[in-house]
């Protein structure tokens, strides 16, 4: 990719930052923090009467980031279109591809800050307890790292391609939002369905850790591939 | 001579059965304020969005200042300014939080693009308030920064699609007064879509009417007024009953009759019948004192430009 496209995408990474911190809503964010806090604790404490509740902690720590980064891109697109800013935008220098790369960086970044804080106290809850958990707690950060941590940029990637194929926000933000709890309930229940086949037996932490990793990651660069291809101006637009 | 800065060939575009630009040939002369005057679905933002290479063109040609459409979308862009109907401000920013995003944009020199600003918004009277969120401004002043926005990066064409829209009268006039020198001061081509002929003949050295996708007519303001052969007769006198009115309002030749202050105000489609009004109106039992007959304004004209044009085509936004 060319380095002025970077830097082009790197102005819109600014100015959606820039919008989401000067939304007036102080208190609104401090809940939203404090309740992905809260739940980092919680997660593996309510997950504890589970076999595998511990390598269930890191989906439930990625399930309020996934659900928050799918409605932010959605906002960054369809929400953009339907405040008519978009159309501005696009009507400027900037290439249809760095604007929407712009918005996907943005997004997923702060899905990745968002990830953090909902990963990191419990994991370190977790180190001072000395896995209570029964799975070490360095496997759960490898979880978090190798699987989580891409299906944020999927659930953005997703959402991109979402809100370019649908002309209303409001229906964007509903099918990703479904997108992302479909994506978060399957992995779920793939995983326990696993463990029952197996005769309650625990798979070993890498095989999941392997396989999960190995396709979100394929899906990530499916998605990135196609959302490069179906970046046009006139689909952004919602427009024929 | 110059190479006009806009010029289209046959240029059409159709979404589904729908034509919304039909086989359009344009020439907009660099250095001159054009305007593509239209109804509402007229098919001017459509034409917009052709230009600046949003939305690609079904057939035919376009190229502004020397490039391609088709090929150099981005080119275009890069030297154009445009102001959409909608101002498309970022509402949780400042005014000049929203200017210097597209001064980056524009990758214009952070000494420079400071200068450029200020320069402008003082221009337009909005300095003084250049740390207020736009969700706070009035839409004239959204409109002002809107059109700061598309000048700050010093553009060879400016485009502004509807600029005065959903601004009172008192509004418009100010923007006008202000959109007319600062265009002339850039020496920028402007290009102005509008659906008021009033604003179309204060701002344009040249005007397009535009009617069902299709350009109708096109020239200088008072050109077009004379080329339509309408014509507008005042008759002073008393006795002008209602039902008179309407007899004249109905008739094939007349586009509007209207009655104010003891003056009947006919509108010609043709200056011709003129003779034939005048004989109903004496024939009817009014008195007449005096006729006075003068050349139609661009607005009259484009009314009966419209009515000639009426009957074929579709309406798209």
């Amino acid at each position: 990719m060319a380095p002025g496209v970077l830097l082009d995408s790197w102005t819109i990474v600014l100015k959606e930052w820039r919008e989401w911190r000067c939304i007036r809503a102080r208190l609104g964010w401090s809940a939203l923090l404090l309740l992905i806090v809260a739940w980092s604790f919680a997660a593996p404490i309510l997950l504890r009467g589970f076999s595998i509740g511990a390598l269930l902690a890191p989906m439930a720590w990625a399930a309020l980031p996934i659900t928050l980064a799918g409605v932010m891109i959605t906002d960054a697109i369809a929400g953009e279109r339907e405040r008519q800013t978009l159309e501005t935008l696009l009507a400027s220098r900037l290439p249809a591809r760095a604007i929407l790369l712009g918005k996907v960086v943005a997004v997923t970044l702060l899905g990745w800050l968002l990830l953090a804080l909902g990963a990191l106290p419990g994991i370190l809850q977790q180190v001072l307890a000395a896995g209570d958990a029964g799975v070490s707690p360095w496997i759960m950060a490898r979880m978090v790292l190798g699987v989580t941590t891409p299906a944020v940029l999927l659930i953005v990637l997703a959402g991109a391609l979402i809100s370019l194929y649908t002309p209303s926000m409001r229906f964007a933000l509903l099918l990703t939002i479904a997108f992302a709890g479909f994506l978060m309930l399957g992995a779920t229940v793939w995983v326990l369905g696993w463990v029952n086949q197996s005769g309650g037996a625990m798979p070993a932490e890498t095989t999941i850790f392997g396989l999960g990793a190995a396709s979100v990651t394929v899906i990530d660069g499916v998605l990135f591939g196609w959302l490069l291809v179906a970046t046009k101006t006139d689909r952004l637009l919602a427009i024929g | 001579m110059p190479a006009p800065a806009v010029l289209t060939q046959q240029l059409t575009r159709r979404f589904g059965a729908q034509t919304a630009i039909d086989h359009v040939d344009l020439a907009v002369p660099a250095g001159a304020v054009y305007g593509i005057l239209g109804p509402m679905g007229a098919g001017k933002t459509t034409l917009v969005r052709l230009l600046l290479g949003l939305v690609p063109p079904t057939s035919g040609s376009a190229r502004l200042l020397g490039f391609d459409v088709r090929t150099h979308a981005d080119a275009i862009r890069a030297r154009t300014g445009v102001v959409l109907a909608a101002p498309g401000l970022y509402a949780s920013l400042t005014a000049l939080e929203n200017l210097r995003l597209y001064a980056r944009i524009w990758r214009l020199p952070t000494a420079d693009r400071d200068a450029r600003i200020q320069h402008l918004m003082e221009h337009l009277g909005l300095w003084e308030r250049r740390h207020e969120r736009v969700a706070e401004w009035s839409p004239t002043m959204k409109h002002k920064l809107a059109i700061v926005r598309a000048l700050v990066h010093r553009p060879a064409l400016l485009i502004l699609d509807e600029p005065t829209l959903g601004l009172d009268r008192l509004d418009q006039e100010l923007l006008r007064t202000d959109l007319s020198r600062l265009a002339h001061q850039e020496g920028a081509t402007a290009l102005i879509t509008t659906r008021d002929p009033t604003e179309a003949a204060t701002l344009c050295d040249w005007v397009a009417i535009m009617h069902h996708g299709r350009l109708v007519a096109q020239g200088e303001p008072a050109m077009l007024a004379q080329q339509s052969d309408t014509a507008r007769m005042v008759i002073k006198g008393r006795g002008f009953t209602p039902d008179l009115i309407q007899l004249i309002a109905s008739r094939r030749d007349v586009s509007r009759a209207a009655i104010a202050a003891g003056k009947l105000t006919v509108e010609l489609v043709c200056r011709s019948t003129a003779a034939a009004i005048v004989n109903l109106v004496v024939e009817s039992g009014a008195d007449v004192e005096a006729v006075e007959q003068c050349r139609a304004d661009l607005e009259t004209a484009y009314g009966t430009i419209l009515e000639q044009s009426n009957g074929a085509g579709r309406l798209v936004g």
